[in-house]
């Protein structure tokens, strides 16, 4: 009995040995191929960077990059991940690197913005920004067609005028804070007094308003669902919002370490049309297709072998 | 129909969600039991000290999911590690409290009895005190693995995978087919655990009132006879 214990207990520590090893030779094995071009690509999340961010994996690919992809990131996690080098690679948008990471005044003019946020981030962040796209995707504000025809609204002026009616949805949680959003209205346009403001995932704005449970909501100029007939976007007579040209940021420890990045994502951003894209985000939010599809499909369609 | 054409389509890819989440709640798990079952054994011993870690503990506990995921992004970076980390951090909590309350409240009269009958430390500890406190410290495991599966959930928004990606993605756009089969699973998920971890509860509870049915000598049963 006592010797059946004993051996029992050998195999087991054999068994330990046997797992330890193994692991020790995947490890190695893993580091041995150190040839491999690693990057990390980073998304926000939402169709439109989802879709983005896979056709710069998919071209970094295509030219021998072994390619992470990280999504669905909250943008505080999302700063501070490339920053550390969690990640590598994302699209990010001209103002709001301006406004939510650099925290200056919004810049109205599109090149000077450009100019600025390229040199602050290498000079504060040493991360470079590549090409912009022509993909502008700024803010609007859209309220429900019954709201907008029963107040007559078609300007922010007018929503501002009619705000005590209005019962605004808030997309994420810091429309009040970040400057701008709200304190960029209120800039323009004077003091916004809603009926109510409430707060949901900013995913959820649009069916909130198109099932009457609001009025007025912040969305993005490219989101695909502005296409709605019972959604109008207001026209910004006083131009409260800058430009958020798309383009892609990445490291520069990344970039030094491989220069010919900056010319394969250069590749796609610069054939990105703002119509294509929308229809694209389209695919994803309206016809309920995966990201990682559309792209794909889009990427073989236009850029593979070309 | 749609729901079913989901699956047919996705189901490669939920599993491998699913098995993340099931790996990243095991891993926590086995690391917030490793420390908690040694350190409440300890603590359940003094009981000032047991106070004030517990006490602690409750603290980090109160601290919402979704910012300590966040907080510890740039020390642990993103992915799984860090979904473990407060993974286990918060089922800490939740064993820790368990364990020291489960040693405690086994009857001082039994552990005389035993040493009178010369069991030494180790043999009180693995002959007596653990089939005892076995039930209760099941249950508190048990409590433990839901609230680790729920959390899990939140943590695919620092890339840690999980059933909480088809939720995230669901909610983003309005995918309602994706949303529900979140649910679901983590629903199934949940109520598996909590099934098994019950069916051991009363198992263990049965030989600790010595119902076992197997015909095996229950000595802490015997001593608690003789202790009364």
């Amino acid at each position: 009995m006592k010797k059946d214990f004993g051996n029992a207990h050998a195999g087991h520590i054999f068994a330990v040995a046997a797992v330890l090893l193994f692991a020790v030779f995947v490890n190695t094995a893993g580091a041995a191929d150190g040839s491999a071009k690693k990057i990390t690509v980073g998304s926000k999340g939402f169709a439109e960077n989802n879709i983005i961010a896979k056709l710069y994996q998919y071209a970094l690919e295509e030219n021998g990059f072994t390619v992470e992809f990280v999504t669905n990131l909250d943008n505080a996690v999302l700063y501070a991940a490339i920053e550390k080098g969690d990640i590598d690679l994302y699209p990010e948008y001209t103002n709001t690197g301006i406004t939510n990471v650099l925290k200056i005044t919004p810049i109205y003019d599109p090149d000077e913005a450009y100019r600025v946020v390229k040199e602050q981030y290498k000079e504060k962040l040493d991360i470079v920004w590549l090409q912009p796209s022509t993909i502008n995707n700024t803010y609007c504000l859209v309220v429900a067609r019954s709201a907008a025809d029963k107040l007559g609204l078609v300007d922010i002026a007018d929503a501002q005028k009619h705000a005590k009616q209005l019962r605004a949805v808030q997309g994420g949680s810091n429309w009040r804070e970040r400057a701008d959003h709200l304190p960029a209205m209120e800039k323009g346009y004077g003091a916004f007094e809603f009926k109510d403001r409430k707060i949901y995932d900013s995913g959820l704005k649009y069916s909130i308003l198109l099932a009457g449970q609001g009025d007025l909501t912040m969305g993005y100029t490219t989101d695909p669902q502005l296409e709605n007939p019972n959604l109008v976007t207001l026209t910004d007579s006083r131009q409260i919002w800058p430009p958020y040209y798309l383009a892609p940021i990445i490291r520069q420890d990344k970039l030094t370490q491989y220069p010919e990045i900056e010319g394969i994502v250069n590749r796609i951003t610069s054939q990105l049309q703002t119509k294509t894209v929308i229809g694209l985000s389209a695919d994803v939010v309206l016809r309920h297709e995966e990201y990682e599809d559309v792209a794909k499909d889009f990427y073989e369609k236009t850029f593979a072998g070309k | 129909m749609e729901f079913v054409t989901f699956f047919l389509k996705q189901h490669n890819r939920m599993f491998a969600l699913l098995g993340q989440h099931m790996a990243i709640v095991a891993l926590s798990l086995s690391i917030a039991a490793c420390i908690a079952l040694p350190l409440g054994y300890f603590l359940s011993r003094t009981r000032w000290i047991s106070v004030a870690v517990i006490g602690a503990f409750s603290t980090i506990y109160a601290i919402p999911s979704i910012a300590l995921l966040v907080l510890l992004v740039p020390v642990t970076g993103l992915g799984m590690r860090t979904a473990v980390v407060v993974i286990s951090i918060y089922a800490q909590f939740i064993l820790l409290r368990n364990v020291v309350i489960s040693f405690q409240t086994v009857d001082p009269a039994v552990l005389e009895a035993s040493r009178g009958m010369g069991l030494s430390a180790l043999e009180i500890l693995l002959r007596i005190e653990l089939p005892l406190t076995a039930p209760s410290l099941i249950s508190g495991f048990r409590v433990a693995t839901l609230s680790s599966i729920s959390v899990a959930t939140i943590a695919a928004t620092i890339n840690s995978g999980g059933i909480g990606i088809l939720m995230l993605e669901g909610v983003r756009n309005l995918h309602m087919v994706k949303l529900v089969w979140g649910i679901l699973l983590a629903s199934a998920l949940s109520l598996t655990a909590n099934q098994l971890l019950t069916r051991a509860e009363t198992r263990f509870s049965d030989r600790a009132r010595g119902l076992d049915r197997r015909k095996q000598k229950n000595v802490s049963q015997e001593i608690y006879d003789a202790s009364l």
